[in-house]
């Protein structure tokens, strides 16, 4: 219940008025007085009947108590003069775990929040122990959202910890006075979140999320305080019987207040071991509360609440003045749900939620701004400084759809990065004042500090898009349910109109005509030469322009020609630029390429007529070298490489500034893992703009070059645990989501001792990690900046091997299970898929050699490969004794066909002795597992969108399904060694347009 | 212990607007009740009531230079003291439960039960804090009568006089603060 000082003061008028009266006069008088007004009559009664039972009910003073306590503890504080080398300044405030001084620390002369524990706290000699490691552990937390503890130590006697000194009041305090806002609210929400994620990071659970926890600054800074301290005042075990009603624990408990309680988690309040996951109860229950101003759950008495926590769903978000919006009520009650296993598993995962939806919030506050001052500043681009990581709302369960109803869009906003900034300053300050001064790059353009991402659409499901030259439409490519449709809508409001229905067709590129009035798109049936259409933007009858068209075209400036690409041409192994008149005629070969290069049109490439006329760019590609972005003269076809010294292995779609000041190009380590990066022209310097864990594909640049569309693509993939291989009963680990990486290679792999060790882009990089199969002792094994993936444990348990491009190239490396001493193995181009013998002497693996991926083994311990087949060959895989290998390779000669063949073949190499077809594998990647009985190979098949396991028995028999999952695709599956349980990760790729535009 | 000097200046100062010198107030006033109140338990048998407003009145005597102090200085010096005894009170409260914690048959820190007046309703201390700084939100003049004349052990009298209020106000306020309160332990 929370009353105005406005509607108090009305029930007091009221109410004393009331007592004015005869009892007897008063009903009469309250009928009149509160005229109708029932909720103000039943306070009032209520207030009145209160008081005629208001007896002896704090009359007597409380101090004449206070003196009896006081003698209880005869250690009293001296809060003045000295403590060490603190001299105290004045007191702060008390709370359950002692007293809080201001004081100033003589050695640095700077003030510091100085927190004395209890006496009683320093006499139990396990506690105090206790006490020093927790006090210590989080004292190693650095996050600018969580209170820096300087010294944890004593002094006397007297325990303390001293700490930053934090001006403000706390979360509690400003509800009281002022209500948050909804920006307020997320603003507060996203930093507390950031908080615990990080301490979750760290295995420290602060136990007691509450608003008297949460410090705000005046600069609006959030601060946790207290990590890992609330357990120090807790019971040390749970009650030994759990089955009692929890209340009596509760009110036996220490500190353990109503103010508390309602914060508690279900397993909090039945005495259960508690993890991470109680502190995003708790933090659930702060939300509610800062949205609502009341706390969920309710009761008269700590028991009554108890039960209400345990059995009671929160009461539904009152009404409040401002509107909120479902996705905070989601996310609220995902944070509220009692069974910890389903609620959010992380912090982590609860902090993408809540950015999402502030990115959101802003964007519609920007937005009204924007339409004000609708005149952006040019593209200058200068963007070295990276973007906060934009994502989706990436914690539905799998396969959860969300309703959209209105403009889903999101914004990155570039506080956080200056925050970063400012903390980097400081640190370098602090370290090494002239190096700092150095690398602060102090003059970089103050008019693109940062540049906003805006999510527009958000199924998850969309492939490609195009901006049109004013800016305002975008044209998207829409895939679901093996069919695809295109569609438009406005960049500002999602009114969305269908072009061309869903069909089973690929669409292989769209492009606006240069007045905006009409779209190119190239359709492509069952994989063959793609067909070149062009319709009006706002729909109508298509018309068939040209055939042989592969990848999006792009218009001459003037409108007349097109430029585009055609596969296997003009003869088998050979690709070509192309140009032709707009209506389809005349075409000619500008340039042609022949593998192992090639003008790839089936990674979103495509060609980018420059703004003056005379250039058109393109990616080349290369199977045994990096790819490049050429440009070739419209003329003559003269040729030159923007990039002979590009970081990236690959590029794929590259657009012209319209000042062509530089291009955009989407370039990274491979397909799946691209980035935005900025080509400046003619001088060639290169600037990643997005830096994310998200793949980019698709460009598409408004006239103004203040803006371009993109597709920002990320997996939402989770482990799941199958024992007896039982996929109806499978359950998901609570590593949350692993990320989905567009390369293929082991995503999990069994240790002998039934552990797993996986692949999780949860350190912002791609890592391996290490944990036990129920999901605990999560563990992070690589922690380079580099991709650390395709990981295999060696039989005896010993090594991991796997595939890092931290030295440059992808290179098989092996460390030891515990991450300890990695080693690299091999040293060529490119490799992949690395397993290793049963007898843990040799890894084999698939390396990139002429343009191809072949065989090879490298002993355990280094050495020189050695080729084991000159055919191409990925993804080997053993049988359990050793002597045979099984390896996938394409059915066709083009180096870009899925591998949907597996051979098996000696391990000393040869032909092989058998070949096994296996449905073609689209979009992820597929694998193939050596049954752990020898019989027969295990593979994945998608079909319509859900992947399962499928076993081909090599004696011969039929193909048959082994496992039975109903949704998601699958990234990659592990049996444990003896072959009874499934490991598999196992979601959904989610695909959506984006606009990235720049931010004044 | 600084001379009853020091503490006039600090109230004068802190009337003046000095907020730092409450910082510097409140350890010294807290220290001179902690020791009044444990010389009266030593003294007195338990049970035996005080005289109210007895400690607040020998620590203001004390400590406050009646020559240079004003009515003013008197009702900020109350005050302070109710604060205090407050926050005495629940702190100890608090490592009570605390130092109870684990026994089976403890109940949270009542009036009663640490001191044993056994014809008063059984009072929750900590709740009582809590729903006082819940009134002291909505009504701050309300939570500061209840603070001086509960915590602080003021009569009507007084609490109006310090408070600079007619004690109609203060009846009627400390009436329906009481029944509010009351309405929230129940």
């Amino acid at each position: 219940m929370t009353i105005t000082p406005e509607h108090w003061q009305e029930i007091k008028r009221v109410f004393n008025a009331a007592l004015d009266q005869k009892p007897e006069a008063r009903p009469i008088f309250l009928d009149e007085a509160c005229a109708g007004n029932s909720e103000l009559r039943s306070e009032v009664d209520s207030l009145l009947s209160s008081y005629e039972r208001t007896g002896e009910f704090i009359d007597a003073p409380a101090y004449e108590v206070a003196a009896g306590l006081i003698l209880e503890k005869e250690s009293v504080l001296t809060p003045t003069g000295n403590l060490g080398s603190y001299r105290i300044l004045s007191t702060l405030g008390r709370g359950g775990m002692g007293e809080v001084l201001l004081a100033e620390d003589s050695r640095l002369g700077r003030k510091v929040a100085l927190k004395l524990l209890p006496s009683s706290f320093t006499n139990d000699p396990d506690r105090l122990a206790r006490f020093e490691r927790e006090a210590r552990a989080a004292s190693a937390l650095n996050h600018p959202n969580i209170l820096t503890i300087y010294e944890v130590g004593s002094f006397d006697g007297r325990q303390f910890i001293a700490s930053e000194y934090v001006e403000g009041e706390t979360l509690r305090q400003r509800q009281l006075h002022s209500p948050l806002k909804l920006s307020e609210v997320l603003d507060v929400a996203v930093q507390v979140v950031s908080a615990l994620a990080a301490a979750h990071q760290a295995h420290i659970v602060h136990r007691d999320i509450k608003p008297e926890n949460i410090m705000l600054r005046p600069d609006a800074y959030a601060k946790v305080v207290d990590f890992g301290l609330a357990k120090l005042t807790a019971k040390p075990t749970p009650s030994s019987d759990t089955s009692l009603p929890t209340m009596r624990q509760v009110d036996t408990d220490t500190g353990v207040v109503m103010g508390t309680t309602a914060y508690m988690s279900p397993e909090q309040a039945r005495g259960l071991t508690l993890d991470a996951r109680t502190d995003i109860w708790s933090f659930g229950v702060v939300l509610y509360e800062m949205v609502s101003g009341v706390t969920p759950f309710k009761g008269a008495t700590p028991s009554d609440l108890i039960v209400s926590i345990l059995d009671r769903e929160p009461a539904p978000l009152p009404a409040t003045g401002s509107v909120i919006p479902p996705e905070l009520d989601w996310i609220i009650r995902k944070a509220l749900r009692k069974d910890r296993e389903e609620r959010y598993q992380t912090a982590r995962e609860l902090l993408g939620d809540l950015r999402s939806l502030k990115r959101q919030i802003d964007f519609a506050a920007q937005n009204e701004r924007t339409l004000i001052s609708e005149d952006a500043a040019p593209l200058s681009v200068s963007p070295s400084i990276s973007t906060d990581q934009p994502r989706a709302l990436s914690t539905a369960e799998v396969g959860r759809t969300k309703t959209i109803t209105h403009a889903q869009s999101v914004a990155v906003a570039s506080r956080k990065r200056t925050v970063a900034i400012a903390a980097a300053l400081a640190a370098l300050l602090v370290g090494a004042i002239f190096i700092g001064y150095k690398l602060w790059p102090g003059k970089k353009s103050a008019t693109f500090q940062s540049m906003k991402i805006t999510r527009l659409t958000n199924s998850g499901k969309v492939i490609d898009s195009i901006i049109s030259p004013d800016g305002k439409y975008l044209v998207y490519v829409l895939s679901d349910a093996g069919k695809q449709s295109l569609w438009i809508r406005q960049v500002s409001i999602a009114n969305d109109k269908l072009i061309v229905p869903a069909a089973q067709m690929g669409v292989f590129g769209i492009t606006f005509t240069r007045d905006g009035n009409d779209v190119y798109y190239v359709i492509k049936v069952n994989m063959d030469k793609g067909t070149l259409y062009r319709v009006p933007a706002l729909g109508g009858t298509p018309v068939k322009i040209l055939e042989g068209v592969d990848a999006p075209v792009s218009s001459s400036p003037d409108g007349k020609q097109l430029a585009f690409l055609r596969g296997s041409f003009p003869n088998q192994g050979e690709s070509a630029l192309m140009i032709a008149n707009s209506d389809g005629s005349g075409e000619r070969i500008l340039a042609t390429r022949k593998s192992p290069k090639a003008f790839v049109p089936i990674f979103f490439t495509g060609p980018a007529w420059s703004p003056d006329g005379k250039l058109i760019a393109t990616s080349v590609g290369s199977f045994d070298a990096s790819f490049r972005i050429f440009t070739f003269a419209v003329t003559d076809g003269k040729e030159t490489d923007l990039t002979p010294n590009a970081p990236w292995r690959f590029t794929a779609r590259v657009e012209w500034l319209p000042d062509m000041s530089g291009l955009l190009a989407i370039a990274g380590e491979g397909p799946g893992v691209c980035q935005v990066w900025l080509l400046s022209y003619p001088g060639g310097s290169m600037q990643r703009i997005t830096n994310d864990l998200a793949a980019y594909r698709a460009l598409s640049i408004a006239n103004d070059g203040t803006k371009f569309s993109t597709i920002q693509s990320s997996g939402l993939v989770n482990i799941w645990i199958a024992a007896e291989g039982d996929t109806d009963h499978a359950l998901q680990l609570p590593t949350g989501n692993v990320g989905f990486f567009g390369s293929s290679g082991n995503t999990v792999s069994w240790t002998p001792k039934d552990g797993l060790v996986f692949i999780s882009n949860e350190s912002t990089n791609l890592d391996i990690w290490s944990m036990d199969a129920n999901g605990e002792n999560r563990k992070q094994l690589t922690s380079n900046a580099g991709y650390n993936f395709s990981p295999q444990v060696s039989p005896d348990g010993r090594y991991i091997v796997f595939v890092s491009n931290r030295g440059g190239n992808r290179n098989v490396w092996r460390m030891d299970i515990n991450g300890n001493n990695p080693r690299q193995l091999t040293n060529g181009t490119a490799e992949a898929t690395p397993t290793i013998t049963p007898d843990n002497n040799w890894v084999i693996y698939s390396s990139l050699v002429g343009g191809r991926f072949t065989l090879w083994k490298v002993g355990i311990d280094g050495g020189n490969p050695v080729e084991l087949t000159n055919r191409v060959a990925t993804s080997p895989t053993l049988s359990p004794d050793g002597k045979y290998v099984a390896y996938m390779f394409p059915a066709s000669l083009d180096p870009l066909a899925p591998p949907n063949r597996i051979a098996i073949m000696p391990i000393a190499g040869g032909e092989p002795a058998k070949v096994i077809e296996i449905p073609s594998t689209s979009t992820v990647a597929p694998s193939a597992h050596w049954s752990a009985d020898g019989k027969s190979i295990m593979y994945t098949v998608n079909i319509n969108n859900v992947t399962n396991i499928w076993s081909q028995p090599l004696d011969g028999g039929a193909p048959k399904q082994v496992s039975e999952f109903k949704d998601s695709l699958m990234t990659g599956f592990a049996w444990s060694n003896d072959g009874k349980k499934l490991a598999c990760t196992r979601g959904v790729l989610m695909r959506d347009a984006v606009l990235i535009s720049e931010e004044e | 212990m600084q001379p009853p000097e020091g503490i006039t200046q600090l109230l004068v100062r802190w009337n003046g607007g000095d907020k730092t010198a409450l910082d510097q107030l409140m350890p010294l006033v807290q220290s001179e009740l902690r020791r009044l109140a444990g010389n009266y338990l030593r003294r007195e048998r338990p049970g035996h009531t005080l005289q109210p407003t007895a400690l607040v009145n020998e620590a203001y005597l004390r400590l406050v230079d009646q020559k240079k102090a004003n009515w003013q200085n008197r009702a900020q010096f109350y005050g302070i003291a109710a604060q205090l005894m407050r926050r005495i009170l629940v702190d100890h409260a608090r490592q009570h439960n605390a130092a109870k914690r684990g026994g089976s048959d403890q109940q949270r820190l009542s009036i009663t039960s640490a001191h044993d007046v056994s014809d008063k309703p059984n009072l929750d201390l900590l709740a009582l804090h809590e729903a006082l700084e819940e009134l002291a939100a909505i009504d701050p003049q309300q939570g500061r009568i209840v603070e001086l004349k509960f915590f602080g052990g003021l009569s009507i009298e007084e609490t109006a006089e310090v408070m600079h209020l007619g004690h109609a106000t203060i009846e009627r306020d400390w009436k329906m603060a009481r029944a509010w309160l009351r309405l929230k332990l129940e």
